[in-house]
């Protein structure tokens, strides 16, 4: 049992009310979906005669009146105007995915990207044409398209020869070739894992790109899965359920014959919290499930039901219990 | 102590809404749902749990919009939509019965599980805080997470709670000694 002063008491409900305040900040970033959805949620409950677009406001004296929809105009004008003003050096942006969430982007070059529930994406993509900054770096790398990735996303490059799509994660560096793929390198993970759906992509480890050595990678094409190790050795093997593994861009988790120990480390990659097992026997057993990937307790409620196991929460940890059948 | 908590008026920019409301303006109703979503949700979630909260939000907004004609708000609408909160979480509670809150009460003690070096050291401390708002009694645990961790005002959480402020500041007094007991208890 954890022993408390009081000022660790005091200490550690601060820390609970600072992870509150936290979530309220996430809440906050939040609004703009939560308000699309209520409004899709009140278009559909109400009755289509009680649907009346308000009287419009008198006309008042240009500006002397300006009505919020306006100000928002003006504002996003002036929003883009700067932008465009900035657009002169690379443009960098930071994308995370809390755990438990999926967040979908497109970038500036249009490409899409789904980055997985406690995952972080760090773009850098080149200055723009019109700037004479573009021009200026003749260094070919100034004008690539680099990401790096910690934990999992899954790609749909708009491919551009002269701006070549790169991404690094853990020491590897795939580049791409009109595709769509996936990369999969969360902090706790071995091994970088490559998934190819479509189109193909070169993986080499990072040593390899530094150096610059002529070999120009491994090719990976549709089915294609890579498992590249830190010490850059690159294992592929085919499999045409490839699919599977990126089945979580759909909010789901595909499984097949799967150990439970590695549904549960994926759990815990996807949610950000641990997992255990209290029967350690039944990690190795193979289980065929679809998770829900959004939602921490439906996920659970599935597994549970399927392996007859009680959910228990114990600190932050779930802790995964046999179901005590009375006799 | 709080400006919005004397009197039974109105104030300006409320009464405003209403009338806009009342008028049928849709615009504004999502205005407001966006301006008290991050406050209503996260009382939602300490009520009922994480996975209903939005849900118990869009009630309560949709229950605003049906009564738009007939609305009688006194004091802030703030308090109103709190209360309205309470409502929502309970009828949905009742709804889905208490069996499905179990998993889910998992889920919601922690609503966002937090990078692992962030609380890697205190973490045995933070889980047995944890455990130990668990325990409380559920008023008292409600209060308490909606004062200290949530940082309501007392009238607030008393609006959420249908109770009044001063008994709310009781409930704190008691959840916060009740702690003390559980985790203080171990030492000497």
């Amino acid at each position: 049992m954890t022993d408390f002063t009081p000022e660790s008491l005091e200490r550690a409900i601060e820390a609970a009310a600072e992870q509150a305040r936290r979530q309220r900040e996430d809440d906050r970033r939040m609004v703009p979906d939560a308000t699309t959805r209520f409004q899709a949620r009140l278009a559909a409950v109400r009755p289509a005669a009680d649907r009346r677009i308000p009287a419009a406001a008198p006309r008042r004296l240009p500006w002397a009146g300006i009505r919020p929809a306006w100000t928002a105009a003006v504002a996003a004008s002036v929003l883009v105007t700067v932008m465009l003003a900035t657009a002169a050096g690379p443009e960098r942006e930071t994308l995370r995915a809390r755990p438990g969430a999926r967040l979908s982007a497109t970038l500036s070059d249009g490409s899409r990207v789904e980055l997985r529930g406690g995952s972080t994406l760090r773009v850098r993509m080149p200055a723009s044409r019109r700037s004479w900054r573009y021009w200026w770096d003749a260094d070919p790398a100034a004008r690539r398209r680099l990401v790096e990735l910690e934990g999992e996303a899954r790609f749909e490059v708009v491919h551009d020869a002269r701006h070549p799509f790169r991404v690094v994660a853990s020491g590897v560096v795939v580049d791409d070739i009109g595709t769509v793929f996936g990369v999969r390198a969360y902090p706790t993970d071995t091994a970088v894992r490559i998934v190819v759906t479509e189109g193909s992509v070169a993986v080499r480890s990072a040593r390899d790109a530094i150096a610059s050595r002529a070999s120009a990678g491994t090719t990976l094409t549709a089915g294609d899965i890579a498992r590249v190790s830190d010490r850059g050795a690159i294992e592929v093997t085919h499999a045409a359920d490839a699919d599977d593994l990126l089945a979580w861009t759909g909010g789901q988790l595909v499984y097949r014959n799967t150990p439970l120990a590695q549904v549960l480390d994926d759990l815990q990659s996807t949610f950000g919290r641990p997992f255990v097992l209290e029967d350690s026997r039944m990690a190795s057993q193979a289980i065929t499930v679809t998770l829900d990937a959004r939602r921490l307790d439906i996920a659970l409620r599935t597994l549970a039901t399927l392996l007859d196991l009680v959910p228990r929460q114990v600190g932050d940890t779930l802790v995964l219990t046999p179901t005590p059948h009375p006799r | 102590m709080d400006p919005e908590s004397g009197g039974g008026m109105v104030n300006a920019g409320d009464a405003a809404s209403l009338e806009r409301l009342r008028q049928g303006d849709e615009r504004e109703l999502s205005r407001l749902f966006g301006e008290h979503y991050p406050l209503l949700v996260a009382v939602a979630r300490r009520l009922a749990s994480d996975d209903v909260a939005e849900e118990i939000v869009q009630e309560v907004f949709l229950s605003l919009w049906d009564r738009r004609a007939t609305l009688d708000v006194r004091g802030s609408l703030k308090r109103y939509l709190l209360s309205a909160v309470r409502f929502a979480a309970a009828s949905i509670v009742r709804h889905r019965g208490m069996a499905d809150r179990r998993v889910a009460d998992l889920v919601a003690l922690h609503p966002v599980p937090e990078p692992a070096d962030a609380w890697v050291l205190q973490r045995e401390q933070a889980d047995a805080l944890a455990r130990a708002i668990a325990q409380l009694p559920p008023r008292g645990r409600e209060a308490f997470t909606l004062v200290r961790l949530d940082g309501l005002s007392y009238a607030d959480a008393g609006a959420a709670l249908g109770i009044s402020p001063r008994t709310v500041e009781v409930h704190v007094g008691r959840a916060m000694q009740a702690l003390r007991r559980m985790l203080l208890a171990h030492q000497g």
